[in-house]
């Protein structure tokens, strides 16, 4: 890398195919829209929570969001999805990415911790059930 | 057969330098050819992305992070906090 150049993606393609991954599976098996963003938070918690109302599916919703800069997570999930993965659980997640993230692995990080805030949540409950005959 | 003092500190120093030299190089040698490898605190310099089971995107500049850093001196930061939204926050 040259000084002053700027590199266009953050990630390696196997590091996106990773993470992309840990989101489809988490958002299959929960039933919530799993999503991740890496990039500047310039006001904290609130830009977290921005992003997450700009989503098309906000209280169904899950957004991981990383600010390496200010070395900061943020855990948003919307109104529906408290009852199904509650903030304690988070507050694991948060801790789990954080001891990736200390040593500079943003990706393994985000992937470790969609895949436990999977495993905490409970499915949400599905009003269309086909029932046998 | 004796060894010359010369002969002793190549075998008995120089061949473990050299094996030790080796491990050294075998292990930190991809961590100096690695391209965009990031150590945590150094300014981001990538765009910001947004990533989801269905692919990952550029971030658009219309989305709601931008209004509070856009705020002029004279006028206060307002909470855009959803209600009901949960979570969890950490630094490290």
């Amino acid at each position: 890398m040259l000084a002053g150049e700027e590199l266009s993606t953050a990630f390696s393609n196997s590091q996106l195919a990773e993470m992309e991954k840990a989101l489809l599976n988490a958002t299959r098996s929960t039933g919530a829209w799993f999503c991740a963003y890496v990039g500047s938070l310039p006001a904290g918690r609130q830009s977290a929570v921005a992003l997450h109302d700009s989503l098309e599916f906000p209280n169904t919703s899950v957004l991981v969001a990383v600010d390496p800069e200010q070395r900061l997570v943020e855990v948003v999930t919307g109104s529906s999805m408290r009852e199904a993965l509650d903030d304690r659980a988070c507050r694991l997640a948060c801790l789990t990415m954080t001891s990736r993230f200390t040593v500079g692995d943003i990706a393994a990080g985000i992937r470790d911790g969609v895949v436990m805030l999977a495993d905490h949540a409970r499915p949400l409950p599905s009003l269309h059930t086909d029932l046998p005959d | 057969m004796t060894l010359t003092p010369l002969a002793a500190v190549l075998i008995f120093v120089g061949i473990p330098a050299a094996f030790i030299l080796l491990m050294a190089l075998i292990i930190l040698a991809p961590g100096w050819t690695r391209v965009g490898s990031y150590r945590p605190g150094e300014p981001w310099p990538y765009e910001p992305l947004m990533i989801s089971g269905s692919g990952t995107t550029d971030v658009d500049d219309s989305l709601a992070i931008t209004p509070v850093a856009e705020l002029g001196e004279d006028e206060p930061a307002e909470l855009v906090f959803s209600v009901g939204v949960g979570g969890a926050s950490a630094r490290w």
